[in-house]
């Protein structure tokens, strides 16, 4: 067999990432392993004119051939004899770092992990809607009789809540008062009772101090308890839902 | 025989994906241990196989374990002047040899690695199917350590000689030299 006598005329040098340097001393043997390595990892040790000189080297240079088929064969070789190795037995020996997060989970088990957790979201979601949508329907909540309580002159009727339409009596808070869901309810509750009892919302703001020491004074002197517990053996629900019959 | 279990893709992590390591690193440094699974994942079994080519016989998993046990506690002094993969073999080689070092006080033997050599090919070669693939793997395992391992490098990794000298701790020319005689050895005893 002929031997390799490197790039011949008009093949240039190869500058790839293999040889000891780029330069003179770099053959197209030199290349080979990184010509295989490339095809077989997808990477990019030769650049796309190394590849293009270096396989038309090859295409007429018998030695080449045979060492490139040599190499091919070797690597395959040493491929198929990669011992088992235990990933998870590996990780779980890793030292861990102050403030580590996350468990010792592979990748792969944490992909898993997020699937679970969308599923756990959404049954939550779900449940979360009915509990909702049930508190929505219940009755409203009986409490103590209206309390009459001495309402300073300047907070009885703001002229705010005076305007407002009595168009439903769900709508309680003044239209200054900015919307809170988690009270919504507990507003609702209060819209029910009758006129001249114990306002809540916005209208306790507008009261001074020396008002409010009053109106807590007289909370003090109240002999009676609210229930706190609503009547869960009150009134029908309508068809509409959420008002007494 | 039966036909061996080859790995179904290339490797996970292929040379050039520096990047993502370096991410890897940067996160697992975060406080991310995600990412030490990953980096595990990527480097495991090139480790594997280079711990098999030195000569390590049935500890292989010990020994990759123990490289990225030793990686893991001093990765904030990792620079990346050189891929993390290369820094996990000069770690793995380092380690291989003191555990030779270790083995021979104890047993007092003059050569372990070659001995080690010799019954790796022997235990090894059932895995190899094909008739051709068994006797190049066999006239590999017949090299000497060095060439043993600058081929195995140089071939079944991919690395380039200036990675493969850092790691075997030698120069690139050097490791030039060792690739050329261990093909042509490796040719040899096939035309033999």
């Amino acid at each position: 067999m002929r031997d390799c006598v490197g790039w011949g005329e008009g093949e240039g040098e190869g500058e790839g990432g293999g040889g000891p340097a780029a330069g003179a001393s770099l053959e197209p043997r030199d290349l080979l392993p990184d010509l295989v390595a490339d095809a077989a990892d997808g990477g990019s040790r030769l650049s796309s004119a190394d590849r293009t000189r270096l396989l038309a080297h090859v295409a007429t240079c018998a030695e080449c051939q045979a060492e490139l088929q040599l190499v091919r064969t070797a690597r395959r070789a040493g491929w198929a004899v990669t011992p088992p190795t235990d990933i998870a037995a590996i990780v779980s020996a890793l030292p861990r770092r102050p403030g580590m997060v996350g468990s010792r989970v592979p990748p792969r088990a944490y992909r898993y992990a997020w699937r679970i957790a969308a599923v756990i979201s959404t049954v939550a979601v779900g449940a979360l809607s009915v509990a909702v949508l049930q508190n929505r329907m219940r009755p409203p909540v009986r409490t103590a009789p209206s309390i009459q309580l001495p309402v300073p002159a300047a907070a009885a009727s703001p002229p705010e809540v005076a305007q407002l339409p009595a168009r439903s009596p769900h709508v309680s808070a003044p239209a200054h008062v900015a919307p809170a869901p988690v009270g919504a309810m507990a507003t609702e509750v209060a819209s029910t009772e009758p006129e001249g009892g114990l306002e809540v919302g916005g209208r306790l703001a507008d009261l001074s101090d020396a008002q409010l020491n009053e109106l807590l004074g007289d909370i003090d002197r109240l002999d009676a308890v609210p229930e706190g517990e609503p009547d869960l053996a009150g009134p029908a629900l309508s068809a509409r839902g959420g008002e007494s019959l | 025989m039966t036909e061996p279990a080859r790995p179904p893709s290339e490797p996970v992590a292929a040379a050039g994906d520096d990047a993502v390591d370096r991410a890897l690193v940067a996160r697992w440094l975060a406080g991310d241990e995600w990412a030490a699974a990953a980096l595990v994942e990527r480097h495991a079994q090139a480790l594997a196989r280079f711990a098999a080519s030195v000569g390590v016989r049935d500890d292989v998993d010990e020994v990759v374990q123990d490289t990225f046990v030793r990686a893991f506690r001093s990765l904030e002094s990792f620079r990346g002047d050189s891929s993390l993969r290369t820094w996990l073999f000069t770690i793995e080689r380092r380690l291989v040899v003191d555990r030779h070092r270790s083995a021979r006080r104890r047993r007092d033997q003059a050569d372990v690695p070659d001995a080690d050599a010799a019954t790796t090919a022997t235990a090894l070669d059932g895995m190899v199917a094909e008739e051709t693939e068994r006797r190049v793997h066999q006239a590999v395992t017949e090299l000497s350590p060095m060439q043993r391992q600058v081929f195995t490098l140089r071939v079944t990794e991919g690395l380039s000689y200036k990675e493969i000298a850092v790691i075997a701790g030698t120069t690139e020319g050097a490791a030039r030299v060792h690739y050329f005689n261990a093909v042509r050895a490796i040719k040899e005893r096939l035309d033999a």
